[in-house]
């Protein structure tokens, strides 16, 4: 064969050389991959050295974050309204959990879990990286936990623990205001910047001053650094830190005060606003009816929860701050003021008083069958006469009107911090047109004048206006927490102007013939105020005839009865408002429930102090 | 007189022994010795994984010992049928191989699996060795002579690429193109042969599957997707590049021990080495595996015959090859393929091939004087 050799040794004397050659090449490659490899080594082992040994450490170490202890809620005299307490609960941990229903079977028998949370168990527990725990939603009895602990041999991955929870003292008289916690959802993940909301078992403030500060109150979690190996097993503990509990907050509420106007308000649909009428700090805010925010902690089950959103009285509204209402003749005192300020009356400006009077055909009612007769001032808002505030406001028109009006803030939040609070409405032409497209009727300028219509104004709202006129007419930010440093500025009206209205109040309340007069005190300290019920409904004839029965009506047609009032009437420190919905005259149900909260003010508090 | 011969024999032994290149014996035993010590590691001992691999070394030892003393013609007279017997392994295995991670490359010998597209890789040098030992020098950029080594190279290749075993078939490729390249196949083919790979990639790309397509993509972005495909190598250069210059301290690397790095065992063993050796141990590494190269390149400037200055030049380079790959990988230089780092790494074959290997190579040191 010619192409191949026929002896071996044959052309050895090239094919050596041949060999020899490309090896040489073949060893210069092979150096150059080695001296790169040792390159490479060299980049990462010495410049990058520290970035590697970080990532490492970071692998190695996870912390497990343990949340603090909430911080203590205490009202003005240092009585705790929110506090927390140990709770007893049992948490499984996955991966350790060898048969999820064996293990819940077996836990159903000691703590009688329902149905419900058993499937929810099941479903989130799949969900859950290895060895992360999962806390059982259910709170357990001391017997409760003994058993669990003494039985956990036959309990594989089920872990024991105490956990301090958030525990309010009077979960419905402060539902509205100081919220409630719950564990983070992903809407509040998504919403944080940091991981603070990610530590275990965080309760986190869902409304109320429980979420407003929530930062303050929720303290800093502590830790506990375990070496860590990939699939996240804890395998010892490098580190523990103690977290430190939330600051204390007191806030500005009396628990005495807000407990008597829980009751007081009791089964009406209503709340009630306190406050300090110089420093602006709110004594009690009270609606009802109300909720139990200590159920809402643990998460609340479904069909209660229903419940409470099909409630005709709407239990979850904030209604101090978020329910609207036509402020009726409680916004008598601003008109009047309005009317002053303007020059177009003065305090012995008088009107007569037919009953009804009749403007293009239509005809607008006094409240008092037959009429008051003829009026001045001081009679028209001591006996809350209707016909005498259409002529001024007719005299005055809405725009001038309204401009008063906004003076004391209505038709903006009070609060600010509070997400549901609602901010009324104060209407004048340029409104109507704007909103509605239509002109304004002279018809919409008289009842603004008594506070109905298109006027619309929170509880809070009305207490800060009569606030300001108990200090003479100084603006006052209410608030809930004791702020020494609030500063009372002047509103640019007459302290004159504002002391005949303030003399006509106290004759409202104080004098035969005012329309609190049924509700006044014989003390010493006297207070006094305005009534107000507005018509929730455009009253027919029959309506008018079966005027001394309300009850009459459907619930949700019945007017609205409100108060607003201040006390002392000499130097006064304490205003008050209160709405209760659908429950009829201003004169018969408000004004009463004002009263016994004055009463307590001013003989527990005042004297006292 | 069966006592001479008996006593004649026993002598022809020990002077077998004394003349057997202790150099690389004493080398690879070292790499043995590093390999159990590093499995040890890697698990502080909760597994007897070290013991296993320590076993297996022990085996393979044996095996390179008895090969080594084995007439380097009989490789030279058996290397087509040792090229069709492996070839016939792969079919074989089409069928009754079972599956690790998707592909199936294991054959099933009871106590030992065996993976033929390893042995595959010492079938394509011997049986190159054999067939360029045998065309004259001229002939050698014949078109007949290209055309048998082509179909040489591509059958096994093809069949190890379709199991599918990427890291494999390159190393089988590159083995058989080193066996091309150092018996003077013009380079004009190589050059030729590159741009074509070049210009073919989409369409080879296109036919990956799926996960070799993912390495690719991830090498060049290799900070995508840090917990999916390239964990790996992120875990990997963490535990490299946190071992430092000293390294964390025998029995103290917490990367591999606390399973970050998977694989840690096999491919990815390096990066225990070098966590816990540092620098300084890394680089004593590579010389270790440089040395072993330089020693049997050595051997095949010694040798008298072409045969296995052929098979010890192209076998030194697929052992160069493996490490390149496997060192290239773990330090994020290449994309993932699987390939082990020789010895080092646990695992059955890869170990055996080699160790028969490096006995082939002592073994044309033992009859170097011996005409082919």
């Amino acid at each position: 064969m010619k192409f191949f050799k026929h002896r071996p040794t044959e052309g050895h004397h090239t094919k050596p050389s041949v060999i020899n050659r490309r090896k040489a090449i073949l060893t210069t490659a092979k150096y150059t991959f080695f001296g790169l490899i040792g390159l490479r080594l060299l980049w990462l082992q010495v410049f990058q050295r520290n970035k590697y040994s970080i990532l490492s450490d970071r692998n190695r170490f996870k912390e497990w974050k343990i949340a603090a202890e909430r911080g203590l809620i205490l009202d003005r005299f240092n009585n705790k309204i929110a506090e927390n307490r140990q709770l007893y609960r049992i948490a499984l941990i996955k991966g350790d959990v060898t048969d999820l229903d064996f293990v819940l079977v077996t836990l159903n028998k000691f703590l009688r879990l329902d149905h419900d949370l058993i499937e929810k168990t099941k479903t989130d527990f799949i969900k859950l990286r290895k060895f992360q725990p999962y806390v059982i939603n259910k709170n357990l009895s001391w017997g409760e936990f003994s058993k669990i602990n003494s039985n956990l041999f036959i309990l594989n991955g089920v872990q024991p623990f105490i956990s301090m929870e958030r525990h309010y003292n009077y979960p419905h008289q402060f539902a509205h205001i100081l919220g409630y916690v719950g564990s983070p959802n992903e809407n509040d993940l998504q919403n944080q910047q940091d991981d603070l909301f990610r530590t275990p078992g965080i309760k986190i403030g869902k409304l109320g001053i429980e979420k407003i500060l929530n930062r303050e109150l929720i303290g800093t979690p502590g830790f506990t650094r375990f070496e860590v190996n990939a699939a996240g097993r804890a395998i010892r503990t490098v580190e523990f830190v103690d977290g430190v509990s939330g600051k204390p907050l007191k806030i500005s509420l009396d628990l005495e005060l807000q407990k008597l106007a829980y009751e007081k308000l009791g089964r009406y649909a209503a709340s009630a606003v306190a406050m300090d009428v110089k420093t602006g700090e709110l004594l009690a805010c009270v609606s009802t009816p109300s909720f139990d925010t200590n159920k809402f902690a643990f998460g609340i089950t479904q069909p209660e929860f229903n419940e409470l959103l099909k409630n005709e009285r709407k239990p979850l509204i904030n209604k101090f701050l978020s329910a609207q209402y036509s402020p009726g003749s409680t916004i008598k005192p601003i008109i009047a003021l309005a009317a002053l300020e303007n020059k177009i009356i003065d305090q012995d400006y008088t009107h007569f008083c037919p009953g009804k009077i009749e403007l293009y055909g239509q005809e607008f009612y006094c409240w008092k069958d037959g009429g008051h007769g003829r009026v001045n001032l001081k009679d028209a808002i001591k006996k809350s006469c209707d016909v005498y505030f259409y002529e001024v406001a007719r005299l005055l028109g809405v725009d001038r009107m309204a401009e008063v009006i906004r003076k004391f803030d209505f038709g903006q939040v009070v609060l600010k911090d509070f997400d549901e609070e609602k901010k009324g409405l104060v209407p004048d032409t340029k409104w109507k047109k704007n909103v509605l497209g239509k002109p304004w009727l002279l018809g919409e300028t008289l009842i603004s004048g008594i506070g109905q219509g298109y006027v619309l104004a929170t509880p809070i709202q009305i207490c800060k206006s009569i606030a300001q006129f108990a200090n003479g007419g100084f603006i006052v930010e209410p608030t809930f927490y004791t702020d020494p440093k609030s500063k009372l500025k002047r509103m640019d009206f007459d302290s004159d102007n504002i002391k005949i209205i303030n003399e006509a109040l106290i004759a409202a309340t104080n004098e035969q013939g005012g329309t609190s007069y049924g509700s006044r005190l014989t003390g010493n300290l006297k207070f006094c105020g305005k009534t107000g019920t507005s018509q929730v409904t455009k009253l027919t004839m029959k309506d008018r005839e079966d005027n001394a029965n309300p009850n009459a009506r459907p619930y949700i047609y019945r007017d609205h009865a409100l108060f607003a009032g201040f006390a002392p009437i000499e130097n006064p420190k304490y205003a008050i408002a209160v709405v209760a919905e659908h429950s009829g005259a201003g004169s018969r149900v408000a004004a009463p429930i004002a009263s016994s909260m004055f009463d307590f003010l001013l003989k527990k508090r005042l004297q006292n102090a | 007189m069966p006592d001479t011969i008996k006593i004649s024999k026993v002598f022809l032994l020990v002077e077998k022994f004394q003349k057997l290149d202790r150099a690389l014996i004493n080398m690879v035993l070292l790499l043995g010795f590093i390999s159990v010590l590093c499995l040890y590691s890697i698990d502080k001992g909760q597994t007897n994984l070290w013991l296993r691999h320590l076993l297996r070394f022990s085996f393979a030892f044996l095996i390179l010992i008895s090969v080594a003393f084995t007439d380097l013609r009989f490789w030279f007279r058996y290397a087509y049928h040792f090229y069709f017997f492996v070839l016939f392994l792969l079919i074989v295995i089409k069928f009754v191989g079972f599956s690790a991670k998707g592909a199936a490359r294991w054959l099933d010998f009871g106590f030992f699996h065996i993976q033929p597209s390893e042995l595959a890789k010492l079938a394509i040098i011997l049986v190159l060795a054999k067939f360029y030992n045998l065309v004259k020098v001229e002939n050698i950029n014949k078109l007949f002579s290209l055309l048998v080594s082509g179909i040489l190279i591509l059958i096994p290749f093809l069949l190890v690429l379709r199991q599918p075993d990427l890291g494999t078939a390159v190393l089988i490729l590159g083995a058989a193109l080193g066996t091309l390249w150092i018996v003077g196949v013009d380079r004009k083919f190589f050059i030729s042969g590159f741009v074509i790979v070049i210009i073919s990639f989409p369409f080879i790309f296109a036919t990956m599957k799926p996960y070799q397509k993912q390495r690719v993509v991830n090498f060049f972005n290799t900070e995508r997707d840090p917990l999916g495909a390239n964990y790996q190598v992120i875990q990997a250069k963490i535990g490299i590049g946190s071992g430092g210059i000293f390294g964390k301290g025998y029995l103290k690397g917490s990367q591999s021990s606390l399973d970050f790095v998977p694989e840690n065992h096999t491919d990815f063993v390096f990066s225990h080495f070098a966590e816990e050796f540092g620098l300084v141990g890394s680089l004593l590494l590579l010389w270790l595996f440089f040395s072993i190269i330089k020693r049997v390149t050595l051997i095949g400037d010694q040798s008298k015959n072409n045969f296995s200055k052929i098979f010890c030049y192209s076998f030194a380079f697929n052992f160069f090859l493996y490490i390149a790959i496997n060192l290239g990988m773990v330090t994020g230089l290449l994309p993932v393929v699987g390939v082990p780092l020789p010895i080092l790494s646990y695992g059955g074959t890869a170990m055996l091939t080699n160790m028969i290997g490096f006995g082939i190579v002592l073994s044309s040191k033992l009859y170097t004087e011996d005409f082919i």
